[in-house]
């Protein structure tokens, strides 16, 4: 009875109150259906965007093209017939009889006829030339118009190519395109890893069902279903959680990639991006870095069993590394040419043959794609220092460095010649001294050669740049020079080199500095200090002068280091690179002024246009007049001083300055040294910091030596600026005197500063020799 | 022999000396033919060692002239990068730094101008016309530096 009242009643009530709560819960569905759906589709489109873009920005690419310096072809050039030749083979020029053609030229006794290429530089185009070039014994005397016989002042050939590289990426990469890769590999590919690649739309759900189940009873993850595609997804943002979240953006993203890309595309890109393996720090991504890495050859040059092992890579390249898993990996080279045969890639006695065959992976030799692996080092770290990534991604740039083949290959072999020498009469074990050498233009800041490691072509750790070693002697210059700035010192002031001690900071012993011939030499006159590096005066001077002002010179002279002032860096403790200590001595070598070193002389876009120059900058921060001082002391540092010896070592008549440089326990060899035109530094020692047995002077200055005897540098010219005068000083008591007296020699003084005492003189021979020798 | 070897070095000494206190002339220096033994291989070689010869003025004056009027067609950067390139061939030519040097005045970079200047003086040490030259110029780019003190020291020098 109730309940019938019940229903009357709901029936015969008016409704309008229920109504509204369905139809208000009708309206929310519909909006947060319709919200969901916006939500879901604008992450959609942000997918789509990012995978897009991703894939567009790297399949794009196009290498820039990285070019040496320029040979400058005018009368007067100090280069033989040989050198020029030499260059013209780099340049890959065709000796032909008749040299007609752009890129040809011939020889004939005392000259070259040549036709040079056409070429588009930075600042202008250079047309293509016929040219004569005759040759006298000190070089170029003549270059003409080959038809004419009219004069040319002045002719540029075309820059070598040196590198291509891809300057966003850290490390080289070998992009190759679909039809380069051979067809064996791709099908292989696609056979082991995504047997339905060309049919499906970016997910394979009966892979996924497969792997799930072969997981599930195999209790871990022994299959993965995913796809190329999802796979080429996966590489792109490098993720290695395992999250379902992730697979599922994967899955998302795949699909939209097949939605907007061919197959073919999609592939080229996955060869292009595949991880296949680590080098140390860098990664090898690409079927084509990958092949260089393992096998030292390009890919279409693999051999069927060596696809197999890249193909099977794919899976764990860490797992399956040859060089240190050979059996896991051979195991897995073999089951993936089983696969190749199954599928009908493959003959069973072809099969049968590569599975017998050993692994033939080379060694991890680090083998750079490019010729000048430590100077492109450089290279890219001053593209990234100096340019933001969008300008360097732009397509076709055209790079213009300051290399100079001619020199770099010199200094290389210097390095690995001398020290196989220098182990060879020491009889040490092979291999085990390393060094570096940087070589720069006096004048202009720039860097012609960068050699990293003795082995050639060898691009791994880039001692030049990053071999951060104690300096030694090498920071006396900067002390010497500070002392001169004072005005408080000539080069004849007398200073103490007798027994010192210092207190240290945070130390309770006393320091007592000793020479390195373990003597006290009592008064010696500056120059003479400097020139034999004792270490008991240079520590006096500096405490003398104060540790802050000698850190000062040094950040004028380039040092971008945090210096701490402890006594001991005035013996050379303080740690630098040899690029650094470069820069130090550019400087000095430059009479006083201040140049950044730079290895690009400018970047060029696909249109021509130059997306930034490096300008030649100079700024004076040495007074010229102590910058002469100095630079005099650094070349009696080669004639009288520790550096004595290059006066047999050289060519004859070729005047240089310098400074040898020792560490501690002689871990570290240095020299320094400079001619008129060009600077190097070159640093010997051991990887893991032992002791070498070498001092700047036997061990760096003979591989610097090697090199300077061998690019025909020329002699040092120190021309008196203003207000410098000469006079002859005994250099016993530092007092004027006459020529031809006992104890002089002729010294450069600030007017003014010539020391006004006298000594009298006594003629006869010069006694101070002795204390020299 | 020990009295001869002792002589033979203080030739060597006084011989260097002598020839780093004259300013070089201008002069191309007679071409030298050289035998060394390199003694640092293990056998000894013979090298033929072929000093630079200075290049004539000639080779880079038509650099000069294109450095030039690119600089009056506005066209500074070019004009810069063009007497690079000749600086890199005639590294100790004072009228090519001085003309870098105004070329970066004309791009107001005044430090660059000054030191160029200076630089160019470093080379110019016996023309005084380019040397007064160049200390207007210095004076020029300190006063725009706001440097007046040092202008002023500038413009006493190109007295």
């Amino acid at each position: 009875m109730a309940v019938k009242k019940k229903k009357q009643v709901k029936r015969r009530k008016p409704n309008r109150k229920r109504a509204k709560p369905v139809k208000k819960f009708r309206k929310y569905f519909l909006y947060s259906a319709l919200l969901t759906l916006l939500v879901v589709a604008a992450y959609a489109i942000y997918l789509d965007f990012s995978i897009r873009h991703r894939f567009e920005g790297n399949r794009w690419e196009i290498p820039a093209r990285v070019y040496a310096s320029p040979l400058e072809l005018y009368a007067g050039l100090g280069m033989d017939r040989q050198a020029v030749v030499q260059e013209l083979k780099r340049l890959k020029y065709r000796k032909l009889k008749s040299p007609t053609d752009q890129g040809s030229y011939m020889t004939r006794p005392g000259e070259i006829v040549l036709s040079s290429r056409a070429f588009s530089f930075w600042d202008g185009p250079e047309p293509a030339k016929q040219l004569r070039i005759q040759f006298d014994e000190n070089g170029v005397s003549r270059v003409e118009q080959a038809v004419s016989g009219e004069a040319v002042s002045l002719a540029r050939l075309d820059p070598a190519h040196i590198a291509s590289i891809y300057p966003r990426h850290n490390e080289d990469r070998v992009l190759v395109q679909l039809k380069d890769v051979p067809t064996l590999l791709t099908q292989s590919l696609i056979e082991v890893e995504d047997r339905k690649f060309k049919s499906h739309f970016g997910i394979d759900f009966v892979a996924i069902m497969r792997a799930m189940y072969s997981n599930i009873k195999a209790g871990k993850t022994v299959q993965g279903g995913s796809t190329l595609t999802q796979q080429l997804v996966k590489n792109y943002f490098l993720s290695s959680e395992r999250k379902l979240t992730r697979k599922l953006n994967e899955a998302l993203m795949a699909a939209l990639l097949e939605l907007h890309y061919d197959k073919d595309d999609i592939l080229e890109s996955y060869l292009n991006e595949v991880y296949l393996g680590q080098d140390g720090r860098r990664s090898i991504n690409g079927f084509g870095l990958a092949s260089q890495f393992y096998f030292g050859r390009s890919l279409q040059y693999l051999k069927p069993e060596q696809m197999a092992l890249l193909v099977g890579l794919v899976k764990g390249p860490s797992y399956y590394d040859p060089r240190r898993h050979p059996e896991r990996a051979k195991q897995r080279r073999n089951l993936v040419l089983d696969v190749m045969q199954e599928r009908g890639l493959l003959t069973k006695a072809e099969s049968g043959r590569y599975k017998k065959l050993p692994l033939s992976v080379i060694k991890a030799e680090k083998s750079s794609v490019t010729a000048y692996p430590a100077f492109l080092d450089l290279v890219k770290r001053q593209l990234r220092r100096d340019y933001r990534d969008e300008d360097l991604s732009s397509a076709g740039l055209r790079i213009f460095t300051t290399l100079n083949s001619d020199i770099q290959l010199k200094a290389e072999k210097a390095l690995s010649g001398k020290l196989q020498a220098l182990e060879k009469w020491n009889r040490l074990p092979s291999g085990r001294l390393q060094g570096a050498v940087t070589v720069t233009d006096v004048n202009s800041a720039e860097v012609v050669a960068i050699v990293g490691d003795r082995r050639v072509r060898y691009s791994g750790f880039n001692r030049a740049l990053d071999a951060v070693r104690a300096i030694g002697s090498l920071i006396k210059p900067a002390v010497y020079l500070t002392a001169l700035e004072t005005n408080k010192y000539t080069l004849a002031t007398l200073l103490d080199d007798d027994y010192l001690a210092i207190e240290q900071p945070q130390k309770d012993e006393l320091w007592a500095p000793k020479n390195y011939d373990k003597e006290y030499h009592g008064q010696v006159p500056f120059f003479l200090a400097l020139a034999n590096s004792y270490n008991v005066a240079t520590v006096r001077l500096g405490m003398d002068i104060g540790l802050d002002n000698v850190v000062e010179t040094l950040t004028e002279l380039g040092v971008s280091r945090e210096i701490r002032q402890y006594p001991s860096t005035l013996l050379g403790t303080l740690a630098m690179s040899p690029l650094e200590v470069t820069q130090m001595y550019q400087t000095l070598a430059n009479s006083g002024f201040f140049s950044p070193l730079r290895s690009i002389r400018a970047v060029v876009d696909a249109q021509g246009e130059p997306l930034n120059r490096y300008p030649l900058s100079v700024s004076q921060v040495i007074d010229q007049r102590d910058s002469f001082l100095s630079n005099y002391v650094l070349h009696l540092v080669t004639k009288i001083g520790t550096a004595r010896q290059l006066t047999s070592l050289l060519p004859e008549g070729l005047q240089v300055a310098g400074k040898t440089g020792t560490s501690d326990e002689l871990r570290d060899s240095w020299f320094a040294g400079y001619s008129q035109d060009y600077l190097s530094v070159v640093w010997l020692g051991h990887d893991d910091d032992k002791p070498t047995r070498f001092t700047g002077g036997s061990g760096a200055m003979q591989v610097w030596a090697s090199l300077f005897s061998s690019i025909n540098a020329q002699s040092l010219q120190l021309e008196l600026p203003e207000d410098i005068e000469m006079a002859w000083i005994d250099i016993q008591t530092g007092n004027k005197t006459e020529e031809n007296c006992q104890n002089a020699l002729e010294l450069p003084f600030k007017t003014g500063t010539v020391p006004e005492q006298t000594t009298s003189c006594t003629p006869g021979v010069i006694e101070w020799l002795d204390r020299i020798f | 022999m020990q009295n001869f070897f002792r002589w033979l070095v203080l030739f060597v000494v006084v011989s260097m000396v002598a020839a780093c206190s004259t300013t070089p002339k201008q002069d191309v220096p007679p071409p030298v033919v050289v035998d060394v033994i390199d003694r640092s291989a293990d056998k000894p070689e013979t090298v033929v060692v072929q000093p630079r010869r200075h290049s004539n003025p000639i080779v880079v004056a038509g650099l000069q002239r294109d450095a030039h009027k690119l600089n009056q067609a506005g066209e500074s950067a070019k004009a810069a990068a063009i007497l690079e390139r000749a600086i890199r061939i005639q590294p100790r030519n004072p009228q090519l730094w001085h003309e870098l040097a105004q070329v970066r005045y004309t791009q107001q970079r005044y430090q660059q101008a000054e030191s160029l200047a200076l630089r160019s003086n470093r080379y110019a040490t016996r023309q005084t016309d380019l040397r007064r030259a160049n200390w207007r110029l210095i004076a020029k780019s300190r006063e725009k530096l706001g440097n007046s003190k040092g202008a002023a020291a500038a413009r006493q020098q190109a007295k």
